[in-house]
């Protein structure tokens, strides 16, 4: 079984192991082969996520990754703001490249990355373009670094159920002629510093502004009788650490991680998370999470969108600018091929793979979901 | 500060063993968490300091 999915990863990726087979040592190139699964599920919304991904690095650290997912979106979204209970498929398709080069004859090395992201789906186009530059100090005791990003979105309508025609409500123009733009400028942050042989930390700072059109062409308020309509701007503000310390004795590592987030449209929110791995053996891994987020709501929601008036400047519907919590618990299970060790291929003694599952208990109008992943990496 | 309090400038690489464990390394699980963003994107108000970029979905 194992043989015949690396041999359709392979194929997939139209490679072969033998053809890039060393390391820096021998000068030639080296890589790997992704093939993940990824599912969502809560009561109005199921997506099915498989994505391919193919990393290549040449000995003198230069690199390139291509990440493709293809998302299906299998049934009526509160978040899409469906107008009628009907069941429709939606395909986004997102390709993600990206590249890099690691000067590592320097005494403090330098990494440079960056790349293009692009996601269409029927009603909605995304670009997206990254620089991220990273140094080291202190034989790699020491790292900063920093991210821009800018993102372009064009946004437009499809009505599910046969109708091509925004409602008279809403505008009464037909679907096609609805137009929007969205773009965001992010930059960030971070700083990783080795505090001793078994514990590191991690902090850094986030900042996104967007600008354009920020609500949901589908959703509404009143009714039906006033579409949605956001402030066309936001800055968004957002600290975040990772602690995480490793025990010898017992092949345990403990990660505590905190964001905490706040924006001018008044919605403030933290979000403590603990991670337990454990070593089972050398082939075998667990991972326990528990996660906790909490946020106030925008200060233009309101929990009745029949409370709106129609002089109101801003109105939504939308579930996620809510006061609201949740509590998400996670297992992953994570299986290292190396025990195929003179066994089987070289590639399958390098592989691994991984299964998770994630439960989300959400107290707003989303309800309760469930994140379930599955991967196998395969190097060459 | 943090750094000099742990006295961290005296790990040398080769005591490093530990921290290159799988589990101490969270770019391993980067590709993972690249549909878990977009979902946390999707569901949360918030967004950011997790490493990938939002959007690209119709989710706003």
């Amino acid at each position: 079984m194992l043989r015949l999915l690396l041999a359709a990863g392979i194929i997939l990726l139209g490679v072969h192991p033998r053809s890039s087979n060393a390391d820096a040592v021998t000068g030639t190139w080296t890589g790997d082969a992704q093939l993940r699964g990824n599912y969502y599920w809560d009561r109005s919304t199921r997506v099915l996520a498989p994505e391919i991904i193919a990393q290549l690095e040449a000995p003198q650290g230069s690199r390139i990754r291509v990440d493709y997912l293809v998302d299906s979106i299998t049934s009526a979204s509160i978040a899409a703001g469906a107008l009628e209970d009907v069941r429709f498929t939606e395909v986004r398709h997102d390709v993600d490249l990206k590249g890099g080069h690691e000067f590592l004859e320097r005494k403090n090395p330098v990494d440079l990355f960056g790349g293009f992201r692009f996601s269409r789906e029927p009603d909605y186009f995304s670009f997206a373009t990254l620089f991220q530059p990273t140094i080291w100090l202190a034989d790699r005791a020491t790292m900063f670094r920093g991210r821009i990003s800018y993102r372009h979105d064009e946004i437009g309508q499809n009505f599910r159920g046969g109708s091509q025609q925004r409602p008279d409500n809403m505008g009464g123009t037909s679907a096609d002629q609805f137009r929007e733009t969205l773009d965001a400028i992010s930059v960030a942050a971070g700083w990783e510093q080795v505090l001793t042989p078994t514990l590191v930390l991690e902090v850094g700072y986030d900042f996104t502004y967007q600008w354009g059109f920020l609500a949901n062409p589908y959703r509404s308020v009143l009714g039906g009788q006033r579409p949605e309509e956001h402030p066309d701007q936001r800055f968004r503000h957002l600290l975040f650490s990772r602690l995480a310390w490793y025990i010898p004795r017992s092949r345990t590592s403990l990660q505590i991680l905190y964001r905490s987030y706040v924006d001018d449209w008044k919605v403030s929110a933290i979000n403590p998370e603990f991670r337990i791995y454990q070593e089972m053996s050398p082939f075998f891994q667990t991972r326990l999470r528990y996660r906790y987020y909490t946020q106030t709501s925008a200060f233009f929601y309101e929990s009745n969108p029949n409370d709106y008036g129609f002089d109101d400047p801003y109105v939504t519907a939308d579930p996620k600018l809510s006061d609201f919590h949740v509590n998400e618990v996670g297992i992953q299970f994570l299986v290292l091929g190396a025990f195929l060790e003179g066994k089987a291929h070289r590639s399958l003694a390098g592989a691994q793979f991984d299964i998770s599952f994630n439960y989300r208990w959400n107290t707003n109008a989303f309800g309760n979901q469930v994140v379930a992943q599955t991967g196998l990496r395969i190097p060459f | 500060m943090v750094c000099v309090a742990a006295g961290c400038a005296t790990v040398k690489p080769y005591e490093r063993e530990y921290l290159s464990r799988p589990s101490m390394d969270l770019q391993r699980e980067a590709t993972e968490a690249k549909f878990y963003t977009h979902v946390l994107d999707a569901r949360e108000g918030a967004t950011g300091g997790l490493g990938t970029a939002g959007g690209g979905c119709g989710c706003n």
